[in-house]
């Protein structure tokens, strides 16, 4: 997420480098797994004709733009008051924290209750993008000096000129950052859509292929995904480049800079006043959601018979005669499904770190990973699990595979980059001692890593999630994410809606536990002065 | 002018006394230095000049106005110790910023003698990553110039320049002043730079912070790099030191 130049011919190369590395590396899995090599894909996809695909990918963007659009603006008018008034600053932040634990596959059954059309799909683009956008422009309003703020109302400039000619301008580089990410982010979510059911869209192509165990199609679809993804986020990058010349050198990590938001507003010196902060906003979340859940239902003018309140569900699980049989198998799902996500949760951090450490040791290696990885961040993982499916088998080990990937890239990409801001006195240290590259990693480099895995982790944490869920659904038929799906087509309601509460909520806790866990990880480090 | 200003902050439930009863003249035309150790006030008191905060106490005066109003009529150019440039704007455009403010339209003309003045010909178009420090804080002071204030307050401009490059912009802002004759306040903790700028220096100690002394420095104009060798200039800083020592909170010992 760090910005990067890409104007002059030798970085030209290196990405025409970084994408024959790409090709190389697919060419050479087929010979290991039975994956359909680059040229066997261009010739599938000109025997079904280009414009399946191209169509399939305009319904998609039909609905992912509008999402993402809806998003930035969303994100907009919840981070210009929360910057005025920091009062509102936590609250809007948890609204964002929210909207980001909501797994797609769990709430995408149910706004297809409340809404229709492209609603659905429109709605889970907005969601998947919104809390990036959130974090992005709220992270960008505070880019500024104080003193540059100052400055202008010294010079006699009134409150507005500040914001136009200095807060937003100087909002932009974390802004476009934001739009970027986001971009793939809302093709995500509106391809989730798609997977749970609808005319058009790559979603659709995809569960269709996967579903006749087509796998070549199957491999074409998820590359024009990738190729839609990856044309909306260089985009962004172009433009945000040439707004952003200026910015250019600047080190941008949002995944630091959430937490940054998120401690700026709970740490404080007396650990009682945190533990109540903390007890305040979970309250206020709390209620916050449900209100909008009863809200909404309202709203949508949605038969109660499918549209369940928090008051149903809550009878639903305390029934005297089948309340425990309930609760107990709804915690039976979870535990499976929250099994098959730590172990991969694990997975994707020891694999991270291990490349981590060892581009490090060994530079060219990075030189290799970097264009790869970069160019991943472009794609939306999750929409490939219909392909690892196919290539991985029905069994629990393609639930780990998801959540490693998952987890993978943003904690190979943020501790890479903490192990490139190590402070060059730290490494110098190390080597006026007689300390070698190993002992600079062990000593400097990893510790000072740490918050950011936690960082990563917690931006993955809710994706293998909504990763676990799909790979639930599709391939291992056990677990929360198959049940959800099966309540709907057993129009069990009150199943549905209970199991969407549990999800979420333990998406929530785990996202908090985490963010807690970085806090410490942050504390331990700094011994608790602020960074 | 400047009578009786108090200013108290609230640290957690501790009151501080940044400012007590602090008096001060700066007469039109001639600059004053702030000079005192940190914590002493002296940051506050020029915040205070340009408006950007209130006294709790007291009256503070700009030719017979009050700065915020001051500051509303675009009078006041200020240059703070962190250059505090736009990243995103050119020298040029940075200079401008303050007529911007004002709605003024900028005259070419005079931006560039401006940027001629400041020595930074040829470097116009160049954004603030391009540039040394000292150039940076040779644009914040253009800037501070650029929209003719009748007040410039200078917040240690020069601290995190290094000793060659601080002497050059001391004679550079003498050669400014000469030119044009601003009312300046000079916030500093180097008894040389303050002896060596000013027309008055006015030490201030700390807990609670307040004017101990105004020194009056009589050296001639033009004042050159040569002295700083001179006996006369020695005296003066012996003096502010003295002054300056003798009021460090609990330090007995470095009175001697």
């Amino acid at each position: 997420m760090t910005m990067r130049r890409y104007g002059n011919l030798r970085s030209v190369l290196a990405w025409g480098g970084s994408f024959g590395v790409v090709l190389l590396l697919w060419q050479c899995a087929t010979l290991v797994v039975a994956l359909p090599g680059p040229f066997a894909i261009m010739r599938r996809i000109g025997t079904d004709g280009p414009a399946l695909y191209w169509n399939a990918g305009l319904a998609t963007l039909r609905c992912a733009l509008p999402g993402w659009a809806g998003a930035t603006v969303a994100a907009a008018l919840c981070a210009l008051p929360a910057t005025m008034w920091p009062v509102l600053a936590s609250g809007l932040f948890q609204l964002g924290v929210m909207s980001y634990c909501l797994p797609s596959l769990a709430i995408g059954p149910v706004l297809m209750i409340v809404l229709d059309g492209d609603g659905p799909r429109i709605m889970l683009a907005a969601l998947a993008s919104f809390f990036t956008m959130l974090v992005g422009t709220m992270t960008g309003l505070r880019a500024c000096s104080p003193s540059q703020t100052v400055l202008v109302t010294a010079f006699g400039g009134t409150a507005l000129q500040a914001l136009f000619r200095v807060r937003l301008r100087a909002a932009l580089p974390a802004w476009f950052a934001a739009l970027r990410i986001s971009a793939s982010a809302s093709v995500l979510g509106a391809m989730v859509g798609e997977f749970l059911g609808a005319e058009h869209g790559l979603g659709v192509l995809l569960i269709n292929a996967q579903q006749s165990l087509d796998l070549s199609r199957t491999c074409a679809v998820t590359l024009v995904s990738a190729a839609f993804a990856g044309v909306l986020y260089a985009g962004v990058g172009i433009v945000g480049y040439a707004c952003t010349r200026w910015a250019r050198d600047m080190p941008l990590d949002l995944a630091r800079d959430s937490e940054a938001l998120r401690a700026g507003w709970t740490a404080g010196p007396e650990r009682m006043r945190v533990l109540l902060h903390g007890a305040g906003r979970l309250a206020g979340a709390t209620v916050l959601a449900l209100g909008a859940w009863w809200l909404v239902l309202r709203m949508s003018g949605v038969t109660p018979y499918v549209g369940r309140s928090p008051y149903d569900v809550l009878l639903y699980l305390t029934d005297g005669a089948e309340g425990p049989s309930r609760i107990s198998a709804i915690a039976g799902e979870l535990g499976i499904t929250l099994q098959d996500m730590a172990v991969g949760l694990v997975g994707g951090i020891v694999a991270g770190l291990v490349l981590a450490v060892f581009s490090q040791l060994w530079p060219p290696l990075h030189r290799l990973l970097a264009g790869p990885v970069f160019i991943m961040q472009a794609i939306p993982l999750i929409a490939t699990t219909p392909l690892l499916i196919l290539l991985f088998g029905r069994g629990e080990a393609i639930v780990v595979t998801v959540g490693t990937i998952v987890t993978f890239f943003p904690v190979f990409v943020t501790v890479s980059q903490s192990f490139a801001q190590t402070p060059r006195t730290a490494l110098d240290l190390i080597s006026a001692n007689g300390g070698g590259r190993v002992d600079a990693l062990r000593k400097v480099q990893v510790p000072a890593a740490l918050p950011s895995i936690f960082a990563a982790l917690r931006i993955a944490a809710p994706l293998a999630m909504t990763g676990a869920l799909i790979a639930e659904w599709l391939a291992t038929g056990r677990g929360m994410g198959y049940m959800l799906l099966n309540a709907v087509s057993m129009s069990d309601y009150d199943g549905l809606w209970a199991r969407v509460t549990v999800t979420t909520t333990v998406s929530m806790i785990l996202y908090g536990l985490v963010g807690l866990g970085e806090v410490v990880a942050m504390r331990a480090l700094t011994g608790g002065r602020a960074r | 002018m400047v009578r009786g200003v108090t200013r108290t902050f609230t640290l957690g439930a501790i009151p501080v006394v940044a400012l007590e009863a602090m008096d001060l003249d700066v007469p039109a035309g001639t600059l004053v230095s702030l000079l005192g150790p940190s914590g002493c006030g002296k940051s506050t008191l020029l915040r205070l000049f340009a408006g950007l905060d209130m006294p709790d106490g007291g009256s503070i005066l700009i030719d017979g106005r009050h700065p915020a109003d001051m500051r509303a009529s675009h009078q006041i150019g200020i240059a703070f110790q962190d250059a505090s440039l736009l990243p995103w704007r050119s020298v040029r455009s940075n200079i401008c910023l303050p007529l911007e403010l004002a709605r003024r339209a900028a005259d070419r003309r005079q931006i560039q003698e401006l940027i001629d003045m400041v020595g930074l010909a040829g470097f116009e178009d160049a954004l603030p990553a391009q540039l040394s420090g000292g150039m940076r804080q040779r644009v914040a002071i253009a800037r501070a110039l650029a929209a003719t204030p009748a007040v410039l307050l200078l917040d240690e401009p020069f601290g995190a320049l290094d000793e060659v490059v601080r002497l050059r912009l001391h004679l550079e802002l003498q050669r400014i002043r000469a030119a044009r004759p601003v009312t300046t306040v000079l916030v500093t903790h180097t008894i040389a730079e303050a002896v060596f700028l000013s027309d008055q220096v006015v030490v201030m100690a700390s807990r609670p912070g307040r004017a101990v002394r105004t020194i009056a420095i009589d050296l001639p104009y033009p004042r050159t790099p040569a002295m700083l060798r001179s006996a006369r200039f020695h005296e003066l800083c012996d003096r502010c030191s003295e002054v300056l020592f003798a009021n460090v909170t609990g330090s007995a010992g470095l009175r001697e």
